[in-house]
């Protein structure tokens, strides 16, 4: 089409259709462009009287102010890396064959296990951690990561087991069916041919899970303190406390939310799926 | 050969052939379906439904963070939160200045950021899905990806971002503001400004996922359910009424859940952003929640009382979604 | 190689008063080396039986035996029986020659090289070598189907089960591959059950075709037994295409033979001698179900030229040329249309009036309960004698 043969409305509509773009683009990039930038700034180029919205001179201080320096959140990163890598570990082992067996075998009231393990999610974890504190502390674990990791259990647990199963529910069954008259017990076709099958989604739940379990800060706010406190905390506890280093605080964002961009990126065609716990297929 | 081998000799066979020990492992599907099942309900059991009950017994007596349990007070904790504690509910009307009442606490808090982010989200999704449908194939995956976003970042981070934005000092949106001639708010220090802020934080954050699940939804809708609206001479209205619309009704029912679900249970999007001031003018349910038991006198039976409200509200509201649109089957 | 016993079986799903009968006292003896067809509309249990066969689903009661051995129990990887299915549930993941080679390396303890020359032998029959080393994602359906059958082969099993093999193919393919297996299956002589919904299949493929409807057994005779000599109502409107033409009627008397008189129409009549009524038991005041195949009935362009005790008047609809022959529908005057087969030189208009007539001979009659009292060729009686075969 020319554009000569365009009508001045399609024109004004298309016109609009870029402008609308480009401020819900703005809008949703400015704030993470402004922090990772900041965390470059120099502190002159960060306190000054007019904002340095390209900055020039880029300096890698605020980096490694936070990772050797004062502040040091490598213990808080390991931290959260150990929390989210057990929960997932854990919520892995024992969510995907409980997904297995939602999704395909005769469980009795299988729908209402299955809405139960939904409404866990669904509970406000707080109301739960309550009596948990309880218990961690009689049976002598007390604050900790222990206590922590298993909380987070709450979380991994169920995402794995609806995501996996949204994953098997899509998989025929005469897959398996096919693989057991030829030869294989329930076992065997498992792993022959059901988890080759269903791995990019028990990769893509292990992500979302991980995520999750990453981006918590309530649960280790009051069952972490000092050493054993994420990476969350940590860089929460860096602000407000006295005049606020905004270097470093830049650094701290764009040091946090590197796994979790990075991750949904290489399962962006299962995001979906993972977020609404296999409700929406991508 | 193998044809001429009965049944008899093909199962001898078996057992003295070499397969892999998991194939000569017989557990039926009997026992198999619960060696699935039971780790994941045992664990599930003890972080959930035990916690549950003991959070339901704490709420009914005295208790203490540390110092534990105390009198046995019935619905006393209940009776408290609900009538006698202004940061729960506070209404204060005095009938000769009809103008001029208060009402406040945390569940009218819950209310207006839930309600307000909730809907804000919901409209500005489906309109964001519906210009990213609208893209050429070349632009999508790129918008797309800059959509979902903001959705990746951390909410303690998201916190922090804004705070870092609109700082009184050095917050880069106070400066564009006055560049173009607007005074800037006075972001957190004005109770309805400071739940305004919140709420905009948690636009910004999650009217993604909204997008997203949108988007699944338009994708799913067929080709020839357009056309046939088309052939038919239906305006664009009526396309966006009678296709698009009840195309994406279950998609805009889920991403409902899952936003009811967070905003029940936010926390750093508000604690970071205005320490649920100013006073406690942004403290929602959760984080009323929180300081009643972990900061100050610990009183964990008040908490637990209103841990309990605030489950019932939660899985009450969506669940009743859920079963309504059929999800999840 | 085997022979598949089902004896007195019934599937039920749920149990006490919510249970569904799937299946319900089936008996099927299939001899060794034999080809058997079930078909039946869906949810006739057709499926359910072929999977109770493979073991994917347990037997409520009765026995199935392969071989001699009740295998009620024995897990489907025990049974030495291979399936081909109807989305044919290849590997994705797996080449060609994995898929192939599944099943032998997990149901023999051949040696490697051993079982490859199998797989490549089996390939060679389905003439799929070239694509041995493929992805199914990158076959078409017809390919896809070749290599689930070459599946089957390379066991050298029991016996083949297929459901609905064909039914994910277009017509042309289908028709080519329905020649394919029955060709494979008379050379390779391993016993085969076929489950389709498709009667033309049951028809071209089985040495014998069990009919199922509601769970239960209908007819299990050779195609054209079933084909001439229904057993029931249920079975001559099944099979064949266009199916059997019926009218409703009371058996009425006169002078000195019997009537049957359309009960919705009563101008509409077919007179039938009065010794065959005799011989069949024909009572007056019953009610009976004439039935008649398309390509029996003679229509001519004149209806005056005919009988009247024997035919009767109807219009044409629609004109159907299928080059060797014409379908026309007629509407008699009863409530349902009928079809007949004529040469295809005969082209009446639509909407004018023909003669449609038809012999005795060529008549079937069915009771009230839906039985067979007299089918095609057999003017002096029953085919089927006077006892109820009907299940």
């Amino acid at each position: 089409m020319r554009v000569a043969n365009r009508s001045p409305r399609a024109v004004i509509g298309t016109g609009l259709k870029y402008v609308v773009g480009f401020l819900a683009c703005v809008w949703m990039l400015f704030p993470i462009y402004w922090t990772l930038t900041t965390a470059f700034k120099t502190r002159e180029a960060i306190l000054g009287s007019t904002p340095v919205f390209v900055p020039t001179l880029i300096t890698f201080e605020h980096f490694r102010t936070i990772f050797s320096g004062s502040v040091d959140i490598q213990a808080n990163i390991l931290n959260s890396v150990l929390v989210a890598v057990a929960a997932v570990g854990i919520g892995i082992l024992i969510g995907v064959p409980a997904a297995y067996a939602l999704s395909r075998m005769d469980v009795p009231r299988k729908g209402d296990i299955g809405f139960w393990i939904l409404s866990t999610r669904m509970a406000p974890p707080l109301a739960i951690l309550i009596p948990l504190v309880g218990f961690y502390f009689a049976a002598g674990i007390g604050q900790g990561l222990i206590g922590l990791t298993v909380t987070h259990l709450l979380i991994t647990v169920p995402l794995i087991i609806w995501i996996v199963k949204g994953f098997i529910d899509d998989l025929p069954d005469s897959l398996e069916e096919s693989a057991m008259v030829d030869g294989c017990n329930r076992l065997q076709a498992l792993r022959t041919v059901v988890f080759p099958l269903v791995a990019p989604g028990v990769a893509a739940a292990a992500f979302i899970a991980f995520i999750f379990s990453w981006n918590n800060y309530v649960l280790a706010l009051y069952l972490t303190t000092g050493e054993s406190a994420t990476l969350p905390i940590a860089v929460s506890n860096s602000v407000g406390t006295y005049s606020i280093q905004w270097g470093q605080l830049g650094a701290a964002v764009t040091v946090t939310i590197l796994p979790p961009v990075v991750l949904s990126l290489l399962i962006r065609n299962y995001l979906v799926a993972g977020m609404t716990m296999g409700a929406v297929k991508g | 050969m193998g044809a001429m081998i009965g049944l008899s000799a093909i199962t001898e066979r078996y057992r003295r052939s070499e397969q892999s020990l998991l194939n000569r492992l017989e557990i039926s599907d009997r026992t198999l379906r619960w060696l699935f099942m039971l780790p994941s309900i045992v664990v599930l059991a003890f972080i959930s439904i035990v916690p549950l009950v003991r959070a339901v017994w704490m709420s009914l007596h005295d208790w203490n963070l540390t110092s534990g349990k105390g009198a046995f007070v019935g619905f006393g904790n209940y009776e408290t939160l609900l009538f006698g504690n202004p940061e729960f509910f506070r209404f204060e009307f005095d009938p000769s200045q009809p103008f001029e009442f208060v009402l406040s606490g945390s569940v009218v808090h819950q209310a207006v950021y839930t309600g307000l982010s909730v809907s804000i989200e919901v409209v500005l999704g489906i309109a964001l899905a519906m210009y990213l449908f609208s893209l050429s194939e070349r632009w999508q995956p790129i918008v797309r990806t800059i959509f979902v976003l903001p959705m990746l970042v951390t909410p303690i981070a998201t916190a922090l971002m804004w705070r870092l934005m609109i700082d009184g000092s050095i917050g880069v949106i106070n400066y564009m503001l006055q560049f173009v001639g607007i005074s800037p708010p006075a972001w957190t220090s004005s109770p309805v400004m400071a739940m305004l802020t919140v709420v905009i934080v948690d636009v910004w954050q999650w009217t993604p996922l909204v997008i997203l699940i949108v988007f699944a939804g338009l994708l799913s809708i067929p080709e020839s359910r357009y056309e046939a609206a088309r052939v038919d001479g239906a305006p664009r209205w009526a396309i966006f009424r009678h296709v698009t619309l009840p195309g994406i009704k279950y998609m805009i029912a889920i991403a409902l859940v899952f936003r009811l679900m967070r905003s029940f249970r936010e926390f750093p999007l508000i604690e970071i952003v205005t320490s649920h001031g100013p006073g406690t003018a942004t403290q929602i349910m959760n984080i009323q929640l929180y300081r009643t038991v972990f900061v100050g006198t610990g009183d964990a039976g008040l908490g637990a009382a209103l841990g309990i409200v605030l489950i019932v509200v939660t899985v009450g509201i969506c669940m009743s979604i859920v079963r309504r649109v059929g999800m999840m089957q | 190689m085997a022979s598949v016993t089902i004896e007195d079986v019934t599937k039920m799903y749920g149990s006490g008063d919510g249970g569904i009968v799937a299946v319900s006292d089936l008996d099927i003896d299939i001899r060794d080396g034999e080809f058997v067809v079930l078909v039946g509309p869906s949810g006739c249990g057709k499926s359910t039986t072929l999977r109770m066969v493979a073991g994917l689903e347990s037997i409520t009661e009765g026995t199935i035996s392969i071989g001699g051995e009740v295998v009620n129990n024995t897990e489907p990887r025990d049974r030495d029986i291979a399936m081909v299915f109807q989305n044919y549930a290849l590997y994705p993941h797996m080449t060609i020659r994995e898929n192939i080679g599944f099943g032998l390396r997990y149901s023999s303890d051949l040696p490697a090289d051993e079982r490859n020359a199998r797989v490549e032998a089996a390939a060679e029959t389905m003439d799929i070598e070239d694509l041995l080393d493929s992805k199914p994602g990158q076959l078409s359906g017809g390919q896809r189907q070749r290599v689930a059958l070459g599946r089957a082969i390379v066991r050298e099993p029991q016996a083949f089960l297929f459901d609905e093999p064909l039914s994910n193919l277009d017509a042309k393919l289908r028709v080519k591959m329905r020649t394919e297996i029955s060709r494979l299956q008379s050379e390779l002589g391993v016993t085969s059950i076929y489950v389709t919904h498709d009667q033309a299949e049951a028809m071209t493929m089985g040495d014998r075709v069990a009919v199922l409807d509601g769970g239960e057994l209908q007819q299990l005779a050779p195609p054209q037994e079933v084909y001439d000599h229904p057993t029931n109502r249920f079975v001559a409107g099944f099979i064949g295409s266009p199916s059997m033409d019926f009218l409703e009627t009371t058996v009425e008397r006169t002078g000195e033979g019997r009537i049957l008189v359309s009960r919705s129409n009563e101008t509409l009549s077919y007179a039938l001698e009065r010794s065959t009524a005799d011989r069949l038991g024909i009572e007056t005041g019953s009610d009976l179900t004439l039935g008649v195949r398309p390509e029996d009935v003679d229509v001519s362009g004149d209806p005056a030229d005919r009988d009247r005790r024997t035919s009767f008047e109807a219009t044409v609809d629609v004109v159907e040329p299928m080059g060797s022959d014409n379908f026309l529908t007629l509407d008699v005057g009863g409530p349902e249309s009928w079809s007949a087969r004529v040469d295809s030189s005969f082209v009446p208009e639509e909407g004018s009036q023909v003669g449609v007539a038809f012999d005795e001979s060529v008549l079937h009659l069915f009771a009230a309960d839906g039985r067979t009292l007299k089918s095609k060729g057999t003017g002096d009686g029953s085919y089927h004698g006077t006892e109820a075969i009907a299940a």
